[in-house]
Formats: structure tokens, sequence, C-alpha cells
């Protein structure tokens, strides 16, 4: 394509502004007014006629709202159920709250009154902690005998110890066990014997320590 | 009671010998066996369990002691709540033992029996069955 073709031409231009020209000389006027008054009288005369779609339409209507009613209580139920839960729900929060407030005042005060078990306790555990992780037996009468004996070694005196454990041993008198510690035979608690029995019926007899039972049946 | 005083009975100290004509407290009591609950001692209840009927738990519902019973006395008494009667009586007393008889009711039963010793005891029956789950039995100890 050249050019020319894209340009519009001195002559197309010309023609241009002499129809336009022409345009605004002419008055459209009665015709626009011709063409308006036209379609208001067809609008006018639509309207005047029955509007026969909508019998059928309104009947649909009513159908669908028929065929929703239950939906729509349904529905309606929903609505109003969890407005109330949410009411009951803010409600009960306060409840909750006081009742939160409540169990944290029991255990704070239960904390306060056993606070002196706590200590008394840690304080018997520490001392008895105290107590186990103090100076062996052999640690404290190797002490005892290094003071004692100054100069000597921990072990002689422990070995010396030990010596007169054995001499108070073998020499000391044998002692008796008291007398309610010896063991007394049991005796016999005697029985009851059944010699006889008159009975008109079934007679089981049964012997026991010390105790004899005599049942008697029917059958 | 709950038959605390059955197991004293197993408890108690040794029985004695009898001398001759000697005299003996006579303790008579009647207790009530039912076959509920579950209260009987470890030692009556395997006694018990011996028994065609699985009793579970006793009661003393009457109680008679006579001190001092001689040869040829006797102890009489009406078991409470019954129309029974129940006669002991001291046959012998000698080294052997102590002799009794034990009449139960007017006609129900009779039966002679000899305690070798103290606190030795003679339980029979049943002389009465006042419910369905429940026999009396009548406890014979002569202390």
């Amino acid at each position: 394509m050249s050019e020319g073709a894209d340009k519009p031409s001195w002559l197309s231009e010309c023609l241009k502004e002499e129809i336009e020209e022409a345009l605004e000389a002419r008055d459209f006027s009665p015709f626009a007014g011709e063409v308006l008054k036209k379609i208001e009288v067809e609008v006018e005369a639509s309207l005047s006629e029955p509007f026969v779609a909508a019998a059928s339409l309104r009947a649909e209507v009513e159908q669908e709202l028929e065929s929703r009613s239950p939906h729509w209580s349904a529905f309606t139920k929903g609505v109003l159920r969890e407005i109330d839960r949410e009411e009951r729900a803010e409600a009960r929060q306060p409840l909750v709250d006081r009742a939160v407030g409540e169990l944290r005042r029991d255990v704070e005060t239960e904390l306060e009154r056993a606070e002196p078990q706590f200590e008394h306790r840690f304080q018997r555990d520490l001392s008895r902690q105290l107590r186990k992780s103090g100076p062996s037996l052999y640690e404290r009468i190797s002490a005892f005998f290094s003071t004692y004996f100054e100069g000597w070694r921990a072990g002689a005196g422990f070995a010396a110890a030990v010596a007169a454990v054995f001499l108070l041993i073998i020499a000391a008198p044998r002692i008796e066990p008291p007398p309610d510690r010896v063991m007394v035979p049991r005796e016999d608690r005697g029985s009851m014997v059944v010699k006889e029995v008159s009975f008109e019926g079934r007679v089981m007899v049964i012997e026991g320590e010390g105790v004899t039972f005599v049942y008697l049946s029917d059958s | 009671m709950r038959a605390v005083w059955m197991l004293s009975l197993f408890l108690l100290g040794p029985g004695s010998a009898f001398a001759d004509n000697e005299k003996v407290d006579l303790e008579i009591k009647v207790v009530s066996l039912s076959t509920k609950e579950g209260k009987f001692e470890p030692e009556l209840k395997a006694l018990l369990a011996k028994l065609p009927l699985s009793f579970k738990s006793g009661e003393t519902v009457d109680g008679h002691t006579k001190p001092g019973v001689a040869k040829g006395e006797s102890v009489r008494f009406q078991v409470k709540g019954t129309k029974e009667w129940v006669t002991v009586s001291v046959e012998d007393i000698g080294a052997a033992g102590i002799d009794f008889k034990v009449q139960l009711g007017e006609k129900t039963a009779a039966m002679s029996v000899r305690a070798t010793k103290r606190g030795a005891t003679a339980i029979a029956g049943p002389i009465a069955k006042p419910a369905p789950d429940t026999e009396l039995f009548v406890v014979i100890t002569p202390r």
C-alpha cells in the first residue's frame, strides 16, 4: 500500500467539509420531534395492553416461595438458635470467669496454708541428706582414735576397737531369752464328740478344731 | 456382733479336763446364719464351707448362760422369735469330759455329745428358718 492510500485525499477532505456544513445547515428538529412522538405513542399503546406473562410469572414466584417455605423456617430457626447460643455464651462467660477466680483463690489459700509444711519437710529431708552425707562409721572411729592416740595411725586405732568388741562378746555372760519369748506348744482345745443323734432326716457331722457342727436337713 | 464371738471360741485359751462332779458354766446361744453378705472370719468360714448350704454371715439372736451347772441339771429356754424350745441337760461330768444331751424343739432332734475340754463347742441345727436365706442354730459351749 502506498502512503496516499493511508492519508485522506484532498478531494475527500473537501467532500467531508461540504457534508458537515450541509448537515449543520439543515434543521433536523421536526424529524426528531416526529420520531419521539411516534415512540411515545407506541410505548403508551404497549403499556395500555394487558401483560400476558405477568400471571404466569406471579404463579411461578408463589410456587417457588411455597416450596422454599420450610427451608425458610429452618433457616430462621437456625439463625435464632445461633443467636441464642451466642447470647448464652456471653451470659456464661462471667460465670466462668468467676469460677476460675474462685478456684484460683482456693489454690492460693491452700498453698499458703501448706507452705509451712513444705518448708518443714524440705528442712527435714535436707537434714536427713546431710546426715547421710556425713562421715561413715569407720571414718568417725578412725578420727576418734587418731585424736585419742596421738601419733598412732587411724588403722591401728580401728583394729584396737575391733579387738575390744570381740573381747566383750566373749567375756559377756550369755543372755537368755525372756520367758515370754519361749515357744510354748499349743495345748489341745479338746473336742466335741457326737455320740448319738436322733433325727428323722439327714445328719451331717463336721468336726473342726474344738468345734463340731451338727447339720440337720430334711432330705 | 456379726459372729465375732464365734471366732472367739476358737481363740479362747486352752480348756481343762473336768473333775468328778465338777460344775461348769453352760453357755448356750442361738445364732442366725445367713447366705447374705460375707462377714465370717476365715476359720469359721472354712468350717461352714463344708456345709451343703453356703452361709456368709452370722448374728447372735439369743443367748443364755447358766453358771455352775452340775450333773443332772439342765437349761431350757424358748428361742426368741420362734415357738421352738431348746433343752440342754448335763448327763455326766468326769475326767473324760462332760456329757450332755441336747433337745432341739419338742420332737425335732435330740443328740448326745461329749465335750473333752472347756471351750469346746457344738453347733447344732437348724432349729428354725425365719427367712428363706436364714437358719437358726444352737451353739453350746461349756466354760
